[in-house]
């Protein structure tokens, strides 16, 4: 290849993770690839509606049932095997790995990740994110398309690859790792009072 | 996010799809991301006996069977929907779409890309690759690992996703866009004499 001398790229600045993480302002998303920050663009609207409703039912389901913790963006995800630093929506780590929870990030990988999507991370979040977190081992992975209205659920199989898991007949998802959780995908559109959704969870 | 001025990153050089295909040297693996120039690794030995036999087991196939042809990398292929320009080490282009074909790249996606990873390419063979390969809607994408001796087969489904496929229980893939093709996965790692490999066509 020639490349004209203005084609060249120039060079990139690296810092290693602590440097990352000392740097890093806790009201900014942001993300460490490779040695460089990634600043993610802000939410919408309909994004924080989705996961401020995902977050609170899973709280309210996992702390009921003393499963671990439930932890919204934005925090941090130090990833082992890919060497990255992902700030997932929403993550779960349940009670067994509670000691690699930091105060200002989670070593290593989540036992489930949730991520909701925007024209801008669609092919980060089914892409780049995808094969980290498969690669790290994480359980189960849900990637939810607010504009396709659309979930993918990818749980990990024995030969540690993702499975997509589909809803049962009625459009209700049974999540692998929080047993007994089940979330009726249309609610993450609808989003009906909390109160009403954990009664459905008791009657279930 | 507090940064000091040193970590600001520089400004990135932009190109178009047409210069970066006028500065592409023909004997250069490179790619087109989000604008910028990434250039690849050179291959592995492993890397390139594989990509040769199975070019050779493939051609030998559609000498038999005139459905389209073969393209080995270096070649560019235009992914319209992510807009990224990538080199697949194997791409098979249907005679329905063989007008797509340009001298230098094929613009927008192939039917049936295959890739053979390294560490270094895993991340971006599996991740980013097979989401922009999904979204491009190229029918079927091969990711060969050498190193794991595996191979994972994905199939577009209805839904636009790809669904892995399996061997069969004698480990013989049945291709989806190569009608009829099968490959016995061992053939990869063992790559026996080509006379003896046509067979599974010619009596099959």
């Amino acid at each position: 290849m020639v490349l004209p001398a203005q084609s060249v790229s120039t060079e990139k600045v690296r810092v290693s993770y602590e440097q990352f993480l000392a740097q890093l302002d806790e009201d900014t998303l942001a993300e460490w690839v490779d040695g460089e920050v990634v600043t993610l663009s802000p939410a919408s609207l309909e994004h924080q509606d989705i996961a401020g409703f995902l977050n609170a039912l899973l709280r309210a389901y996992v702390q009921k049932h003393h499963l671990g913790r439930v932890i919204s963006a934005p925090f941090q995800m130090r990833l082992l095997r890919s060497e990255r630093g992902r700030e997932p929506d929403l993550l779960f780590v349940a009670n067994e790995n509670l000691h690699r929870l930091h105060d200002t990030y989670l070593e290593g990988g989540a036992d489930l990740v949730v991520e909701i999507t925007s024209a801008e991370s669609l092919l980060r979040d089914r892409g780049e994110k995808f094969a980290e977190y498969e690669l790290e081992g994480i359980r189960e992975y849900w990637v939810i398309d607010p504009e396709g209205k659309r979930v993918d659920f990818f749980v990990l199989g024995e030969d540690g690859r993702y499975e997509r898991r589909r809803e049962d007949g009625e459009g209700v998802y049974h999540s692998a790792v929080l047993s007994g959780f089940r979330l009726p995908v249309r609610w993450l559109w609808e989003r009906p009072p909390l109160m009403e959704a954990v009664r459905q969870f008791d009657n279930q």
